[in-house]
């Protein structure tokens, strides 16, 4: 009787204690600096791999529901789209072998996603359950293009007014405009080593910030850069991230983020992290990456906590969410702000 | 009872699983130098910038560790042949894999050269591409590697006055993941003035490669009797076909070439 309530009251004791030996305390990763660090899960997403599995992961958007919608050129399910403690909710298309861009667009309350396919030359736009609604081909009316193969776009950025930017990242690397119809209006851009050429325009962003003045914010990832544009495509300024190989611009409130794939110098290692800039895009945090410098300072990877980061996704929660190209076919990673 | 301590013994175990988290390893820190030949000495500093962690370094080959000297500021390398080894520690993380390169000091001054022409995926930097001073870092894709995939390099070299030279250097790129191989033989010859004839010195046969999945630029030494000279001559032969215990067995592999130093 007397060992019993011993073993009971050890036992009670042990659940209350409130030291708990540093051999079990939580190793948590933060990342960042200033006031962006975060605390890094790894295991946020909680899909199946026999019944769901990823090839690279490219993009992420979050609808107005709160879901979190995931993009991979795994055409067994092209969109996987999660709740934000990570369960899979819905899974849907198999008709995009290059699934590359994805974006959303909220036209006056009815969300549609524009996707990207690198393997198919087109955008193509569809409601959020995947329903096609428009698709646009190679822009024949900007003279520049011989054949569809020709054209690869990787991002669309939408304007308030329905019209559609699409970024032609891995073909000629202009930037296409279009109505919200699909009719052609400019193209602006180009691959060249000009101060408005762009050299891999692997992204794009409408930039609100200053509502005053709208622009697009484009990644010129060879030359480790963004470039600014006005709507109407004329170049305003350059934003240079020495040693990032920037993918594409996110802004949510006052901050851009972007996930950057690899650092110039460990490339093919497996090198990448995660920038965020200031309102005046100054770099002030780099998750899994260096201590933010003097401006132009080289950025690089330090913790080899990502390998090939693809896309942030900021949630209404200011939650980040990371998607990976390359990297063992891994999910997304989940990244909570301190 | 027993079902009471089994489950809470359970739940013990089953806070360790969900408290338990991977550890992450430091990415290497970077090496900061103009360049790998230097005529007295070399600046060198060594970058990572991150909170609550240190650089230790070697410069006897060895393997830094936490006793290694700590980084602080930028220092000289003055001895030739200075191997610096570096490496990030952090608690909480792994440490980082090791960087290395190793130092030289230039060698004799070359008026001119002439060079078998490299493939033109590969092209190099231009005629004075080997003698520029100028190393290739490890990326394949560095501009100052000169590539080929051929039978035989022949490459020429008049100093800019005769020199007694007894060694050579010659800087090779090895990344068997890209079929890039060290050579297999360098041969080195002597001309005496106004006359085309060859003069044997020596020729060299470099160990058969050994499946290596480091990348790496390696400096290769080659030492003939010493002679008074203004002109000397270089045969290297590529690896002639790609090892047995390689995916790309029997095919033919690619040289990769940048600074040629005599001593």
């Amino acid at each position: 009787m007397r060992r019993r309530n011993f073993i009971k009251n050890a036992a009670l004791s042990l659940l209350a204690t409130p030291s708990i030996p540093a051999f079990f305390k939580k190793n948590e990763m933060i990342l960042g600096q200033n006031q962006k660090k975060y605390r890094l899960d790894t295991r946020w997403s909680q899909a199946d791999v026999a019944k769901n599995p990823v090839n690279d992961c490219h993009e992420m958007v979050q609808d107005s529901r709160g879901r979190i919608l995931l993009l991979t050129n795994e055409t067994r399910n092209n969109v996987l789209i999660y709740d934000k403690n990570g369960k899979l909710l819905d899974t849907w298309g198999s008709e995009y072998p290059g699934a590359h861009g994805l974006t959303l667009f909220d036209e006056n309350g009815f969300e549609t996603l524009f996707i990207c396919d690198n393997s198919r030359h087109q955008v193509i736009k569809t409601d959020l359950n995947g329903r096609v609604l428009m698709t646009l081909d190679y822009p024949k009316e900007t003279g520049e293009y011989a054949a569809a193969a020709e054209f690869i776009p990787t991002e669309t950025a939408i304007a308030p007014n329905g019209d559609i930017y699409v970024a032609d990242g891995y073909g000629k690397d202009f930037i296409i405009q279009f109505d919200a119809t699909g009719r052609y209006i400019r193209h602006f851009g180009g691959r060249g080593t000009a101060e408005n050429n762009l050299k891999n325009a692997h992204g794009i962003c409408l930039d609100t910030r200053d509502p005053a003045n709208p622009c697009l914010i484009v990644t010129s990832r060879e030359e480790q850069c963004f470039k600014k544009f006005n709507l109407a495509g004329n170049f305003i300024e350059t934003i240079n991230l020495p040693g990032a190989w920037v993918c594409r611009p996110v802004i949510r409130g006052d901050f851009l983020y972007a996930a950057v794939l690899q650092s110039q110098s460990r490339l093919w290692e497996g090198s990448g992290f995660v920038t965020i800039l200031d309102k005046e895009n100054r770099v002030i945090s780099n998750l899994a990456g260096s201590e933010p410098g003097e401006p132009g300072s080289e950025m690089y990877q330090t913790i080899r906590a990502f390998q090939y980061p693809h896309d942030v996704c900021v949630d209404d929660e200011e939650n980040l969410y990371v998607a990976q190209w390359n990297s063992g076919k891994t999910y997304p990673f989940k990244l909570k702000p301190v | 009872m027993k079902q009471f301590i089994f489950g809470l013994f359970c739940l013990f175990l089953g806070q360790f699983r969900a408290l338990s988290q991977e550890t992450f390893q430091l990415a290497p820190p970077i090496l900061v130098y103009e360049n790998r030949f230097f005529e007295q000495k070399m600046a060198v500093a060594i970058k990572f910038e991150m909170a609550e962690t240190a650089i230790h370094f070697t410069l006897d080959g060895s393997e830094p560790t936490e006793k290694s000297p700590k980084y602080r500021r930028p220092f000289f390398i003055k001895k030739n042949g200075t191997k610096l080894r570096a490496r990030v520690f952090g608690a909480g993380f792994l440490p980082s894999e090791i960087v290395e390169t190793q130092f030289f000091k230039t060698g004799f001054s070359i008026k001119k050269m002439t060079q078998t022409s490299a493939n033109s995926k590969y092209p190099g930097l231009g005629d004075r591409n080997l003698i520029d001073g100028k190393g290739a870092k490890t990326d394949l894709h560095d501009p100052a590697w000169q590539g080929y995939q051929a039978d035989s390099v022949e490459l020429k070299f008049v100093f800019s006055k005769k020199e007694t030279v007894s060694k050579m250097a010659v800087d090779a790129l090895q990344n068997q993941g890209a079929w890039i191989f060290l050579p297999q033989k360098v041969s080195v010859f002597y001309k005496k003035p106004g006359s085309d004839a060859l003069h044997f010195l020596v020729e060299k046969n470099f160990p058969a490669s050994e499946n290596d999945p480091k990348t790496a630029c390696k400096t290769l030494f080659v030492d003939f009797p010493k002679t008074k000279t203004s002109e000397i001559v270089v045969k290297i032969q590529p690896l002639a076909r790609i090892p047995d215990w390689h995916a790309g067995a029997g095919a033919k592999t690619w040289l990769f070439l940048d600074e040629v130093n005599f001593y």
